[in-house]
């Protein structure tokens, strides 16, 4: 090694280390770039299964389905789900539009979810009364998980499918804090029920 | 004759207000609206308290919770107002407010303390790295030095050599 190599190493090693010095202080000082921020919405069907996106419902009896939303938005949120029933007939929210369904929701649930957390839930739901027509079902009431909804919906034949359909879905709401209200995050889950006569 | 007077009087008097008082407390949905509304409000500018602080570096694990019990009640209490019962509405709006009752300061105490602890350790951070950066400008500087001193000594005890020629 002649005299100018070792003299550039020595400067080279000095400089090295000067930056590993500075490295704590460059790390709290400049912000480090938060990765693609987005939330998880999904519904899974009988023991964490995604099915066919369709269930038979037979009157009275219980069936279960788990919603879960997950906050990958780097910052806590402040989450509202509503839960609606749609005839095939009546509007989904749009995904173009980003706009929600007009339909008034049956239930709604509030989530506070740290950055990276995860919730998940187990919906218990059964029709309490449902009288068949030739053309029409009549669906009088609605539990869904601890309550009791009053309904009246009359759900038609679907020609194209060959039964009774309704839908059940969740939209998920995420609350703006610059102008203090909830939007429409354009996120819904559904399920398709379809109503068996005995 | 007159005491029985004076009392069917009484009954007839009680039996009205009885009749008239609940009607005039009675709980409209302006009523209930405007109850939601306010602990909605509340609930907002909890979250918003509580983001703050989270995004400072505290910890808002109880603060979290206690807003999460105040979410289950605002939703049951809209529950509720959908169904009409506006009784049970205003009750649990209350019952949401009064259960984050508070924690607006404490969020903002927590902020605070969040942010004063973080500048201490950006003081220190900044302070220990000019430290050493200070020593190893001094160490490299009599490094350098050094090392040319030793390189210039060993210049000068070269011996010329001359060879002969021919």
């Amino acid at each position: 090694m002649n005299n100018g190599n070792g003299k550039l190493l020595y400067a080279l090693f000095f400089v090295v280390l000067g930056m590993i010095i500075l490295l704590p202080t460059l790390f709290s000082v400049i912000p480090i770039p938060k990765g693609e921020s987005f939330t998880e919405l999904w519904l899974l069907q009988s023991h964490n299964q995604i099915e066919t996106g369709k269930l038979s419902i037979l009157q009275t009896r219980s069936y279960t389905v788990n919603l879960g939303v997950a906050n990958h938005m780097g910052d806590p949120e402040y989450y509202r789900i509503y839960a609606k029933l749609r005839l095939p007939n009546e509007p989904l929210p749009n995904k173009t539009l980003e706009s929600e369904s007009p339909l008034e929701p049956l239930l709604e649930y509030r989530l506070f979810l740290r950055d990276n957390e995860i919730w998940n839930r187990e919906f218990s739901f059964s029709f309490g009364k449902i009288s068949y027509e030739e053309k029409v079902a009549s669906v009088s009431d609605l539990s869904l998980d601890v309550h009791t909804l009053k309904l009246n919906k009359i759900v038609p034949w679907d020609e194209a499918r060959s039964g009774f359909y309704c839908q059940l879905f969740f939209e998920l709401w995420i609350y703006n804090s610059t102008v203090s209200l909830f939007q429409y995050h354009n996120r819904y889950v559904s399920v398709w029920l379809q109503l068996v006569n005995e | 004759m007159r005491a029985i007077q004076t009392i069917a009087f009484c009954i007839v008097v009680l039996a009205f207000a009885a009749a008239t008082l609940p009607s005039c407390y009675a709980i409209d949905a302006v009523d209930a609206n405007l109850a939601l509304t306010e602990a909605e409000s509340k609930l907002n500018l909890s979250f918003e308290s509580v983001a703050e602080a989270e995004a400072a570096g505290a910890n808002t694990e109880n603060l979290l919770s206690q807003i999460k019990v105040a979410g289950d009640l605002i939703s049951e209490a809209h529950f509720a107002f959908r169904a009409g019962d506006y009784e049970t509405a205003v009750s649990l709006a209350a019952e949401c407010s009064s259960s984050i009752e508070g924690l607006v300061l404490e969020a903002v105490n927590l902020t605070s303390e969040a942010e004063e602890e973080r500048l201490n350790s950006l003081i220190l951070t900044v302070a220990g790295s000019g430290t050493g950066l200070v020593l190893l400008i001094i160490l490299g500087i009599v490094g350098w030095s050094t090392f040319a001193k030793s390189d210039r000594e060993r210049l000068l005890k070269m011996k010329p050599e001359v060879e002969e020629s021919q």
